[in-house]
């Protein structure tokens, strides 16, 4: 840390302009901020720096509407245009011959240009600007769409449509009410209407996607509003477009918070998505120590990304998967958490009815689900806990029973870890690899500050279990997404390479999810973006071969699992990776696992992307079928 | 012979499948197969319904589906079907047809629905599957193609708990694409559910119906359900025309100086080429192709002597046309504004089923709401019944036929010149193809800026069992090779041969894995010019930056060159690169063998590029690397 400027240097360059504002976050990411804290001081510090309103909206002409959308991107800091155009776009394409500083980001599938943006949103802290083609882009874009939503993800989606001369006459490719498309997964829509009116409509996109809940914003634009020459028309600057919408925690609300907190035996605290987006896991650490309460994950169906520090003596494990250890609680606080994310009805409350219940979410939407509260705040986790943190500080704590409390959940954390270190050396020598060894050995080699994405369905677990993540931005990072819909992975990771260049990605995803998203490997290719890709191959669907096997019925009791089978034929996933112009390998043998995660990383270290396709042990219900249906036309004789 | 056919059938000697293709062999197209094949069917079925006792919501899928004849479950699922799959195991007629990606599931399913004309069933997972699908959802509706889109929910007993993958109004998604999007929400009504969902994807105009199903209506049981079935719910009605219409449009083709005849894309869907054919052969008049930008399948005969092909553009005619009949061309949807394609002045009558798309952009003088094979036989006899002059006539058509000359001996010019050319010509390789495959094939082509080379070098001739051509005038490219499989699927004695470009290739990469799990046999070409080249043509045609500077952003694929060969063998197929002229004749011929063996095999063609910027080899890159 010695060798990081403080924060007050890094401002004062920042505002000497000898720090660039990309610098400056990469400085503040280092320093442990969330992206978005860094991204909210870059701008406050900009504004004061270009103060004068003189400076502050660019007035221009006799441009296209496509030059002029150019012009607002640069003056709103993108730096990456992920895009697939068509032939609506050209205007917009064709400004950006002259414009090398907006950089172009081509994949050869709209859901790999979704995936790609919605990782760069999430490592960078920044929007993610889009550029698709007609209803053909935005459908194909639709299924991610509907992940970056779930996640609350900003971006700002542009797609071309019909010129307005031939709206209405079904031309090629004409959609009714296209930017209705996204229907409930989008913030805002909106159809363009005049060239003119384009900045002032993509500054309310870029508002309006960041606005707490965050998430996707979708314009559609007729090809000639692009195309035309636009007379006059007024960028206005971000310094004049910055909303305060930090959600501080009413201060009484915080001293309530803090009585419960002190007031309760065994508060159970859950350590929610809301934390990898808007921080907060520093103070809560503190929190944590300070009152000797356990910390857990949101429930396995929610898909959060661990924010806690996973080696803590105060990390539970998931909640619900250990009830041993909440069982006692009479306090239960879910921070920034969903409550609950499940796969169906429970059939009795996750929460036991005794305990008081505090949900702390940033999201209006969400809060009030499900179950009764006794204290319910709409507020940004990481200005809650600090604010918590003070508050708690200047209190008097009953100090004997945390001590107490403090004891029994570092012996459950390390009886936990025990239990599943135990079971790691039990299935250490299983061939096909046990997933449990494959993620203790990625833990062993994976850099304390990698980026690590993660699309699995049956392996998730093994992710949580045994690698490590850290606090905050700096330490390793675990990105994931909730929305279920697969084939985000592979695009995901590279566009968190993008946001984070000096940083190491590894992406761990299934057999089946990579097969969704394959497209996005030449841009990997393309564009030279380093990302080591371990692939959890257990030749199956098997999320569906278990759920068919927990059916109970005609599948578990033949064996044929119907539809769940990856095998016959075998999917050579590195081949396709070479056909995408990366390199890669297969494994199979456990004991060459760890010399080929060596190979890989280094491999990706020297600037290109890898494929690791390791042939995991199938686990759960009806793991040991390979039965598949199948039928031939081959023996059809052809006229 | 027919009649022993027929009472094969009868007697149960023969499958339905079995039945379509021994008909098919004897000339019969494969939509009037299947209407006979269903008139026969009804006959003996007089079971008022199927009642089913103590029966879960997937065994009532099962039944259904074999009570509407289906064949195939084009499908890729999650937790949420259990219920139906797990039912499927004790179905083993119903095969289940897997893909690795709801697109291209989509396309199967549309494929097997155009060349059967039977509505075909898609079981995808939740907001996921049906958002991965749209495209292709999109693509159906486009073309009228009758697909029950079946979807699992979550459990309704976590309705509005947030639980994963919740989605308000899932079936609100696909509304503007289909003709019907609902749920079913309890076991007991499912079986009616999927009734009205089949029933409206196969009443003509067809289309896409999207059924939602909580996983807990596919598991749960009711004591009893009545299912009704197909022959109690569909009658082979055709919306016929009326009386006064037909003596109306015949009146005005028999007075026209020059009548134009032009044949959209619902003859080769819903029948009707054979006879506007010969009601151009009675007038004399020209036939056209309905506009490149519309997308539509060929089918018309392209040796008949009238027919001018694809529309490029206004028709250059001597006289100018003075009726103008629209048969099942209702869409004539142009990508750009610009000349009227149709002379405002001539009378025009227009034929068709989609109501969506009637009368638009142009007058209709005479619009005529009714299927189309219907309306044209009854338009031949009214005509036939009028005197005709046969001087003029004789007139007409050879001016006809000189404007096809002229177009034919333009198009062989240009195959002259462009032989040779290195990469190969688009022109010649749509020529070699023509050349070697079967005058029955089926050609499934999503070329983008190679179609039009297709379009004029490969010969198509529908009526009577001849070449079909099947195209998707959505525009969500990934169509091609998912529908190539669907179509063989259900054509499975045909030759299929997929005309693809290499981006709609790699839209839909993962349907080859179905290719090779199944055995499907196909020819695989791919045009491959290296890029999205209709879109550098686009930002050529803009005359901006782009076409000043040579660097057009977003088009190439090169740098990685996709190895799609090298992908196609990840999947278990085998294939070649062609880049030698003279290696193309031969490369086919492998191709042939494998297919005749019953493989699909992939041939890249690496062509020449054609249209604005072709020369343009610069492509955004990103320097310097984003390396650690």
């Amino acid at each position: 840390m010695s060798d990081i400027p403080s924060i007050s240097d890094s401002v004062r360059a920042l505002l000497e302009g000898q720090l660039s504002r990309r610098k400056f976050m990469k400085r503040m990411s280092a320093l442990g901020f969330a992206a978005s804290a860094g991204t909210v001081l870059a701008d406050v510090v900009l504004a004061q720096d270009t103060a004068g309103p003189d400076n502050d909206s660019r007035q221009l002409g006799n441009l296209t509407g496509g030059e002029l959308m150019a012009e607002f991107l640069s003056d709103w800091d993108v730096q990456y245009i992920f895009g697939l155009g068509g032939s609506e776009e050209v205007g917009f394409l064709d400004a950006l011959v002259d414009k090398p500083d907006l950089q172009y980001i081509l994949a050869i599938h709209e859901s790999s240009t979704m995936a790609m943006a919605d990782g760069y949103a999430k490592s960078s802290g920044k929007t993610a600007f889009i550029n698709l083609h007609s209803v053909a882009g935005a459908s194909y874009a639709l299924g991610q769409m509907v992940n970056s939503f779930k996640d609350r993800t900003p971006l700002v989606i542009t797609v071309g449509r019909q010129s307005t001369d031939i709206r209405g006459s079904n031309a090629f490719l004409e959609a009714v009410n296209l930017h209705m498309l996204p229907g409930p997964y989008s913030r805002w829509n909106w159809d363009v209407l005049r060239s003119d009116s384009i900045p002032e409509v993509l500054r309310r996109a870029f508002l309006i996607s960041r606005l707490p809940p965050a998430g996707p914003t979708f314009l559609t634009f007729s090809k000639d509003l692009w195309e035309e020459t636009v007379a006059a028309a007024e960028i206005i600057s971000p310094s004049r477009s910055i909303v305060d919408a930090s959600l501080h925690a009413d201060e009484k609300v915080i001293k309530t918070l803090a009585d419960m907190l002190i007031a309760a035996k065994f508060p159970l605290l859950i350590a929610g998505r809301e934390l990898s987006q808007y921080g907060g896991a520093e103070p809560l650490v503190a929190i944590a120590e300070l009152l000797g309460v356990s910390v857990m994950s949101d429930v396995p169906a929610s898909h959060s990304p661990l924010v806690f520090p996973t080696t803590h003596p105060n990390y539970g494990g998931h909640f619900s998967l250990d009830p041993n250890l909440s069982d006692d609680y009479d306090l239960f606080w879910s921070i920034g958490g969903t409550m609950f994310t499940l796969f169906r009805r429970p059939s009795q409350p996750l929460v036991r009815s005794a305990a008081s219940i505090v949900h702390t979410s940033i999201d209006g939407q969400q809060i009030g689900r499900n179950y009764p509260l006794d204290l319910a705040v709409v507020g940004r986790s990481d200005l809650i806990l600090s604010a918590l943190l003070e508050e708690l500080r200047s209190r008097d704590l009953p100090s004997a029973r945390i001590a107490n409390r403090q004891r029994v959940i570092a012996a459950g954390h390390e009886a936990r870890r025990k239990r599943l270190a135990e079971r790691a050396s039990a299935v250490w020598e299983q061939t096909p690899i046990a997933p449990e060894r494959l993620a203790v050995e990625l833990n062993q080699r994976l850099a304390s500050d990698a980026l690590v994405v993660c699309e699995l369905a049956t392996s998730d677990l093994y992710v949580w279990q045994y690698l490590d993540f850290a606090v905050g931005t700096a330490g390793r990072r675990h990105i994931t997404s909730s929305g279920g819909c697969l084939g985000w992975g592979t695009g995901a990771a590279i566009g968190a390479k993008i946001a984070q260049p000096g940083k190491p990605v590894v992406l761990l995803v299934g057999d089946g999810s990579f097969q969704f998203g394959i497209q996005a490997l030449w841009s990997a290719a393309r564009y030279k973006v380093p990302v080591a890709i371990i692939i959890w191959n257990n030749n199956s669907y098997q999320a569906n071969r278990r759920a068919l096997h927990n059916y109970g019925k005609r599948a578990a009791a033949t064996g044929k699992y119907i539809g769940c089978y990856l095998g016959s034929p075998d999917i050579d996933n590195v081949q396709i990776a070479r056909g995408y112009g990366v390199q890669g390998e297969r494994v199979d043998d456990p004991d060459k696992l760890g010399e080929a995660i060596n190979r890989c990383l280094a491999y990706v270290e020297a600037g290109q992307s890898y494929v690791l396709d390791v042939s995991i042990h199938t686990r759960f219900g009806g793991a040991d079928s390979t039965w598949h249906g199948g039928f031939s036309l081959a023996g059809e004789t052809t006229s | 012979m027919i009649r022993d056919v027929f009472q094969q059938l009868l007697s149960g000697a023969l499958s339905r499948r079995q039945f379509l293709s021994a008909l098919m062999q004897l000339g019969v197209g494969t939509l009037a197969a299947s209407q006979m094949a269903d008139v026969i069917a009804a006959v003996p079925k007089s079971e008022a319904a199927l009642i089913l006792d103590d029966v879960t919501g997937g065994r009532i899928t099962c039944e259904t589906l074999k009570l509407w004849d289906v064949e195939y479950v084009f499908g890729n699922t999650g937790a949420y079907e259990a219920g139906f799959v797990d039912a499927l195991v004790d179905f083993p007629d119903i095969h289940y047809v897997m893909g690795l990606h709801e697109g291209s599931v989509m396309a199967m399913a549309d494929g097997y629905a155009r060349i059967t004309g039977k509505t075909s069933f898609v079981n995808i997972h939740s907001i996921t599957g049906t958002a991965n699908a749209l495209g292709l959802i999109v693509n159906a509706w486009a073309d009228s193609s009758p697909v029950v889109v079946s979807v699992g929910m979550s459990e309704s007993s976590g309705e509005n708990l947030g639980v994963f993958t919740e989605t308000t109004k899932l079936e609100a998604l696909p509304e503007l694409y289909t003709k019907l999007s609902f749920r079913s929400s309890r076991v007991e009504n499912l079986g009616e559910s999927l009734r009205r969902a089949f029933r409206l994807a196969s009443v003509l105009p067809s289309g896409p119906v999207f059924l939602g199903v909580p996983s807990d209506v596919w598991a749960g049981k009711t004591k009893q359900t009545s299912l009704i079935p197909a022959h109690r719910t569909l009658s082979p009605n055709r919306i016929y025309p009326d009386n006064n219409a037909i003596k109306q449009a015949a009146e005005w083709l028999h007075a026209a100086e020059n009548p134009l005849l032009i044949a959209g894309a619902e003859l080769p869907r819903w029948g009707g080429l054979a006879e506007l054919a010969a009601i151009s052969d009675t007038l004399g008049a020209i036939v056209s192709g309905d506009t490149a930008a519309s997308r539509s399948s060929m089918g018309f005969p392209s040796d008949h002597p009238h027919y001018l092909g694809a529309m490029r553009g206004p028709i250059e005619s001597e006289t100018p046309f003075d009726v103008v009949l629209l048969a099942g061309a209702s869409r004539l949807s142009l990508a750009r504004g610009g000349h009227p394609l149709i002379p405002s002045a001539a009378k025009i009558i227009e034929i068709g089923l989609r109501e969506d798309h009637l009368a638009r952009n142009y007058p209709s003088d005479l619009l005529i709401y009714a299927h189309p094979e219907v309306t044209l036989r009854q338009l031949k006899e009214a005509i036939d019944k009028q005197e005709t002059d046969p001087a003029k006539v004789r007139n007409r058509s050879r001016g006809a036929n000189a404007l096809k000359q002229r177009g034919e001996s333009r198009r062989e010019k240009t195959l002259a010149r462009v032989w040779n050319s290195d990469p190969i010509a688009p022109e010649r390789l749509a020529t070699e193809i023509d050349r070697a495959i079967a005058r029955d094939a089926i050609v499934v082509t999503e070329g983008v800026t190679s179609d039009a080379a297709i379009w004029d070098y490969v010969r198509f001739d529908q009526p009577g069992g001849g070449r079909r051509h099947l195209i998707s005038s959505g525009g969500s490219l990934g169509w091609g090779l998912g529908a190539a499989i669907g179509t063989k699927l259900g054509a499975p004695t045909k030759q299929v041969i997929a005309l693809l470009g290499d981006g709609g290739f790699q839209f839909a990469v993962q349907a080859l894995w179905t290719a090779k799990r199944f055995e499907v046999p196909l020819i695989v070409v791919i045009f491959n010019n290296l890029g999205y080249q209709a879109n550098r043509w686009a930002l050529a045609g803009l005359k901006g930056r782009a076409a000043e500077t040579g660097r057009f952003i977003g088009i190439s694929m090169e740098d990685p060159q996709i190895d799609h060969v090298g992908i196609a063998r990840a999947y278990g197929l085998d294939g070649e690169r062609v880049t030698d002229p003279d290696d193309l004749s031969a490369a086919l011929q492998r191709a042939l063998a494998v297919e005749k063996k019953g493989q699909a095999y992939v041939l890249d063609v690496i062509i020449d590029r054609r249209g604005g910027g072709a020369d343009a080899d610069w492509h955004e890159n990103h320097v310097p690397a984003f390396s650690s």
